[in-house]
């Protein structure tokens, strides 16, 4: 089966191969990487879905509408200190596309903890350019 | 807001997520046609609400890769750097783009997904298994430092592998990365046969990888479309949540449902939304859509 085979120069795979042959290898050594990839990807998502709840509740007790188009970026915090369901709403949009781009700087931080420093520089330079695309969305 | 059709943009949302899970494609693939041809709403803001779908089913969706370690990291940064310049690229064309060719391009999507459904079920049926292609270049042979490894829970083996072909995986990673500016899919169409197929990734690894980086590439494109002012938190929100429920519903689905069987009804779907779009492109408009 292609999946099992192993690579060039790799040792043959086995489950009943010794454990330390498997931490060995570079995917095992990003253990820290994984952990933090995954608890910034669940808090982010928590907190959306707690910002998405709010403002559907808050929408439905003061019978608010939805916008029909998201507001700028400038004045969706306003919106949500003024306690106003479309404000939460929009910071539960703006969230979740923040997730995966703080996910990207978790990423770098965590290479070059590792002394990654190419991979680091790979995570900054995804980072950069959905920074160009967010910076996009800054702009009035 | 219109809670009725809230509702029923959420359930559409679901069932695409359950199919899109199932199928192995992301929700975001049925989204935008379904959107447009039922909903009549308006492409660009369809394409905007997919995105952001997109995104939030990657989120979650990608936990679980991670912990189960089929996500190789080093290898989505590496591809997400032209995944992510592809899809910034491809949601600045396709924002400004008329609606037309972007209905043909994403019906000749649809129908290549449908096509490559039915050769993955033949090559199956056929007890062979697609052949991975190890590097033929010395110099593009990938390197160690990409290499993988996890343990597959059908088998209980440890499966290891290295991939090949790094500069190939990276141009059809932009290529992919642009599909999903443009029409604001996540491209795991593109990404997993291209992983699995080109760069010699087992299916598995090419899953877990082709999730968490679907996820980056449509944020390109949110943001991109919010830009503009092209998100509708009316039709963003429903999407959100029913791609949310519908891809936890399909992933227990997967495991009880054998999926080959399913393969026949989801082609059609393929094929008819595909067809709808392309028919659409040319101004002709199936009966019963919008």
């Amino acid at each position: 089966m292609p999946a099992s085979r192993p690579a060039p120069g790799m040792p043959a795979a086995g489950g009943d191969g010794p454990r330390h042959g498997v931490d060995r290898t570079p995917e095992q050594d990003l253990a820290p990487l994984y952990a933090a990839a995954v608890a910034a990807l669940t808090w982010g998502f928590r907190l959306v879905a707690a910002l998405l709840v709010a403002g559907l509740l808050l929408g439905l007790a003061r019978g608010e509408e939805l916008r029909t188009r998201a507001a700028p970026l400038s004045e969706v915090l306003p919106a949500v200190l003024d306690g106003r369901a479309s404000g939460l709403i929009e910071l539960a949009i703006v969230t979740i596309v923040l997730t995966p781009a703080v996910t990207t700087l978790v990423l770098a931080v965590g290479f070059a903890r590792l002394g990654d420093r190419r991979f680091a520089g790979l995570s900054l330079a995804v980072l950069a350019i959905l920074g160009v695309s967010i910076t996009l969305a800054l702009l009035p | 807001m219109d809670v009725g059709r809230a509702v029923e943009l959420g359930a559409v949302s679901a069932a695409a997520a359950v199919l899109g899970s199932m199928l192995g494609l992301g929700g975001g693939v049925f989204l935008v046609p379904i959107f447009t041809l039922f909903f009549a709403v308006d492409q660009k803001l369809a394409i905007g609400a997919s995105a952001v779908a997109v995104v939030t089913n990657s989120v979650v969706g990608s936990t679980v890769h991670l912990r189960s370690r089929f996500t190789n990291l080093r290898l989505a940064m590496l591809l997400q750097v032209t995944t992510a310049a592809g899809a910034t690229v491809g949601a600045i064309v396709g924002a400004r783009a008329d609606p037309r060719p972007i209905n043909a391009l994403f019906g000749a999507v649809l129908v290549y997904a449908a096509v490559s459904m039915v050769r993955g079920a033949a090559v199956r049926g056929g007890g062979q298994h697609p052949a991975v292609v190890p590097g033929t270049d010395a110099a593009d042979a990938g390197s160690a430092a990409l290499d993988g490894v996890y343990r597959d829970p059908a088998s209980g083996a440890t499966v290891r592998y290295r991939p090949s072909r790094v500069r190939l995986g990276l141009s059809v990673s932009g290529l992919a990365g642009v599909l999903s500016g443009v029409l604001g899919i996540g491209g795991g169409v593109v990404q997993v046969p291209a992983m699995n197929l080109l760069m010699g990734v087992p299916v598995k690894a090419a899953a877990g990888t082709s999730s968490f980086m679907v996820g980056f590439a449509a944020v390109a494109t949110a943001a991109v479309y919010y830009a503009r002012g092209e998100i509708d938190p009316q039709v963003v929100v429903p999407a959100m949540v029913g791609i949310f429920l519908g891809s936890q519903i399909g992933s227990r689905l997967t495991r009880r449902v054998p999926t080959e069987r399913l393969v026949v009804l989801f082609v059609l779907i393929l094929l008819y939304l595909g067809g709808s779009l392309l028919l659409r492109a040319f101004g002709i408009t199936v009966p019963g859509q919008r």
